[in-house]
C-alpha cells in the first residue's frame, strides 16, 4: 500500500468503521485470513456488479476512465475487463510499481472485511 | 466447618481440574499446535545451514506428511499427490533457492472432524533472503486436513484459500 502506507508500519484496525455503512470505492480496508493476526491492507476500487479493467496503467471501471489520486508510482498493468461477484468487493493496493504477476489483488468477500486503519 | 470442607475440597477440585486441562493434558488441538510450531522450524533456513542439515530437516519435515498428501495451491498452478518422500525432495529444493528461510504460523484453528481427523485453518508467513540479498515475503491461507496416525497427525490434504480472486 506504499506510499500511501508504508510498508512494515504501524497501525490500528477500527472495527467499528462498517457498523453502520457498508464499504465505499476508494475506501482503504483490512481483509483477514485465517484470523486477524495477519491481514492485508487493500484499497476498494470495485463493488459488486462493477466492471473493472486496466489499460496500460489506467483504471477503467463500468467503461469509464478513473482518476485515481492516491497512485503515486506509474504502472504499465493491463488487465482484461471483469465483473465483481455479488457479495464481494474488489481491492487492490496503491504500489502499482509492482508487475501486474506479482501484485497482491482480486476480489474477496465482504465478509473478511474486519475494519479499516484507525489513520 | 462441614460446609467450609466442601467449599475447600471444591476449589481444589476445580484447580486441580483447570491445571490438567490446560498444563498436562494434551488435547488434539494442542497437539496439532505443537506439531506446526515444530514443522515452522523445520521448514526455515539460517544462514549459513549446511546442506546436510537442510536435508535432514527436509526429511523431518517430510514426516509430517501421510504416504501421499493432496497439494492443491493454485496460485503456484500445482495441484497433485505427493508422496512423503517426493515432498522431502520440494522442500529441500525450495529452501536450495535462499541462503535463508523463515517461516512462521499465525491463526490456527483446529475442527475435529472426526475420531482421528481435523480440519486445519492457518495462516503461514514466509520470508525469505536470496544469495543477492533479496527479501521477499509472501503470505497465504492453507486449509489442512490431517490424519491421526500412529499418534502423530500427518496431512494428507492442504489447499490454499484465495482470498483475493483475480
Amino acid at each position: 500500500m506504499e506510499p500511501t502506507y508504508k510498508d512494515g508500519g504501524f497501525n490500528f484496525c477500527f472495527k467499528q468503521r462498517y457498523l453502520f455503512t457498508e464499504p465505499e470505492r476508494g475506501d482503504v480496508v483490512m481483509i483477514r485470513l485465517a484470523g486477524e493476526k495477519v491481514m492485508l491492507l487493500k484499497r476498494i476500487i470495485a463493488l459488486e456488479g462493477d466492471t473493472l479493467a486496466f489499460e496500460d496503467g489506467t483504471l477503467y471501471l463500468n467503461g469509464e476512465q478513473v482518476d485515481e489520486e492516491y497512485v503515486r508510482y506509474p504502472s504499465a498493468w493491463n488487465l482484461a475487463p471483469r465483473s465483481v461477484k455479488k457479495g464481494y468487493v474488489y481491492v487492490v493496493g496503491d504500489n502499482r510499481s509492482v508487475p501486474v504477476d506479482s501484485h497482491h489483488f482480486g476480489q474477496t468477500p465482504l465478509k473478511r472485511i474486519v475494519g479499516g486503519p484507525l489513520w | 466447618m462441614v460446609i467450609h470442607k466442601w467449599t475447600v475440597t471444591s476449589a481444589i477440585v476445580l484447580v486441580a481440574g483447570f491445571v490438567f486441562y490446560f498444563f498436562i493434558y494434551d488435547s488434539p488441538e494442542k497437539q496439532i499446535q505443537k506439531q506446526f510450531a515444530v514443522l515452522a522450524e523445520k521448514l526455515e533456513k539460517q544462514t549459513g545451514e549446511s546442506p546436510l542439515i537442510s536435508a535432514g530437516k527436509a526429511k523431518a519435515a517430510a514426516d509430517f506428511f501421510s504416504h501421499t498428501c493432496t497439494v492443491d495451491i493454485p496460485e503456484y498452478d500445482t495441484q497433485k499427490k505427493i508422496t512423503a518422500k517426493e515432498m522431502a525432495r520440494h522442500i529441500l529444493a525450495f529452501k536450495s533457492r535462499f541462503v535463508a528461510v523463515q517461516v512462521k504460523f499465525y491463526d490456527l484453528s483446529v475442527e475435529l472432524t472426526g475420531e482421528n481427523t481435523a480440519l486445519v485453518a492457518i495462516t503461514a508467513e514466509t520470508r525469505t533472503t536470496s544469495a543477492s540479498g533479496e527479501a521477499e515475503e509472501n503470505i497465504i491461507e492453507f486449509e489442512c486436513l490431517l490424519e491421526k496416525i500412529e499418534d502423530n497427525w500427518k496431512f494428507y490434504h492442504i489447499s490454499a484459500v484465495e482470498v483475493l480472486e483475480k
